[in-house]
């Protein structure tokens, strides 16, 4: 609805006499940075406002006003951008709230991890701290990232831990692919500010030795670019039961353009690789849940 | 119907005097929580907080500054508040609804003033839509009164829930203050 007032002014003040109006029916007040400059034109505007107020009886005229003005400021805040696409972009950069991502789960990465994925999701609703991790080199804007979520588990108990969740984003939904127990006896959680510092520490104890694409063994390797496809990265896990890797990256096929430019037809980003062995954490999760 | 509208209109044109202490506090407190930060974070300029030198009202003795500040501006009373609505999913909560439609206003004043782009107020409405009630943590501001010194504004008296004093600092930077999340005692 284009009310009168503002069809009066060039968009950018019609946003500021809109702003200055919305912002003086707060109960709690705000300094506008917009102050001082539309009070007569925000007063015509509220006076134009309160027309179109369909009051009820038992309505309050006062929320009533704010709601309709609420909807005025979103409209013209969000013009004609799709919001579907903004939602996309905002996941891929995880920038949106947790709650606003859709759950899935890797097929069987419950059944691996011992865990539920019904009681995952309801953590991951009650996380304390979530860290979204991208690709930092990718030029690609579709590309998959990383979040790690952490939870408390069983505080002021005997078998007090972290809950750390490993999931795969794309766009607006999240594909859990592991969780892991982490009990503060057996992995130092000194120095951990951030879920990936508690990702680390993990590793430190669970992780062995690996090499990929025959870089120095490492037991994770993050931020890394290769000219190749995802699928054609050589790993090399040493032997013994339970050995596995994790990897979270994206590979493009890039346009024909660019590989005449020298560029290679196909490149990964990897924002993660790291190894883990499951036998040795099953094990360590056994011995401390039960105390 | 319209003429039974009761005006509130509060247009604040005036800039608010910068609030003197005697002694100076060593710290200002502000109850926020994570949606607000994260707005302030990562769309926002800066980070507009409503502060007291006083952490809680009840707390301290009646001769005391801040004894008896009004529940509305007791940072510890507002944590309170809020954990109990953000723990219990009250998603009809009436202060994450009034401070949702708020935020979005705000990002509105910021973009018409060009202090963020039209992509950040478009984030802003999102991030808002997507946020459940879970998300409205509480968390505290600790912010060293030294820091802030000449940049903290006394609330004119039209603008107060009471007689009390009380205090805004619209322009506060990240490396301004410490945010915490204390665990509720009581």
């Amino acid at each position: 609805m284009q009310l009168e007032t503002l069809s009066r002014h060039d968009p950018k003040t019609a946003q500021a006499i809109l702003a200055v109006a919305a912002l003086s029916q707060e109960q709690v007040p705000y300094q506008s940075v917009n102050a001082g400059r539309f009070a007569k034109e925000a007063q015509e505007l509220l006076a134009e406002a309160r027309q179109f107020i369909n009051l009820q009886p038992g309505d309050n005229p006062e929320e009533k006003l704010r709601e309709f003005l609420s909807k005025q400021v979103i409209s013209a805040i969000m013009g004609d951008e799709d919001s579907a696409a903004i939602r996309d972009r905002m996941g891929r950069e995880g920038r949106l709230p947790l709650s606003a991502y859709k759950v899935n789960f890797q097929r069987n990465a419950m059944k691996l991890a011992h865990e539920n994925e019904k009681y995952i999701k309801r953590m991951i609703a009650s996380a304390s701290d979530v860290q979204h991790l991208t690709a930092d080199a990718s030029p690609i804007p579709d590309q998959k990232g990383m979040t790690l979520i952490v939870v408390p588990q069983d505080v002021n108990t005997a078998h007090e831990h972290w809950l750390l969740i490993d999931a795969m984003r794309m766009r607006d939904t999240l594909f859990v692919s592991d969780a892991f127990r982490v009990f503060p006896e057996a992995v130092d959680l000194s120095g951990a500010k951030t879920p990936r510092d508690i990702l680390l520490a993990l590793v430190d104890v669970y992780g062995f030795d690996f090499t990929l694409e025959g870089l120095p063994p490492a037991k994770i390797f993050e931020q890394l670019t290769f000219p190749k496809s995802e699928r054609d990265i050589k790993y090399d896990l040493g032997e013994g039961d339970g050995r596995e890797i994790s990897v979270t990256g994206s590979s493009f096929t890039l346009t024909d353009e660019a590989v005449q430019r020298g560029l290679p037809k196909t490149t990964s980003y990897i924002v993660a690789a790291y190894s883990f062995d499951r036998k040795k954490y099953l094990k360590d999760r056994a011995k401390y849940s039960k105390r | 119907m319209s003429d039974l509208i009761i005006e509130t209109t509060k247009f604040v044109e005036t800039p608010w005097p910068v609030a003197t202490f005697t002694p100076p506090p060593l710290l200002m407190w502000s109850a926020t929580n994570r949606v607000v930060h994260a707005i302030c974070t990562h769309f926002f300029p800066h980070y507009y907080v409503w502060c007291s030198p006083v952490f809680e009202g009840e707390a301290v003795s009646r001769y005391e500054r801040g004894y008896g500040q009004p529940p509305s501006s007791d940072p510890a009373t507002i944590y309170r508040s809020l954990f109990a609505a953000a723990s219990k999913g009250d998603e009809h909560n009436e202060d994450v609804k009034r401070q949702r439609a708020k935020l979005e206003k705000v990002a509105l004043d910021l973009l018409a003033a060009e202090k963020i782009e039209a992509t950040k107020a478009r984030e802003v409405v999102e991030y808002l839509k997507g946020a459940h009630i879970s998300e409205w943590k509480p968390m505290i501001y600790a912010i060293p009164y030294g820091a802030v010194h000449g940049r903290v504004l006394e609330v004119p008296r039209a603008h107060r829930a009471s007689g009390r004093p009380e205090y805004v600092i619209p322009d506060l930077n990240a490396n301004e203050f410490q945010p915490i999340e204390p665990m509720l005692c009581s």
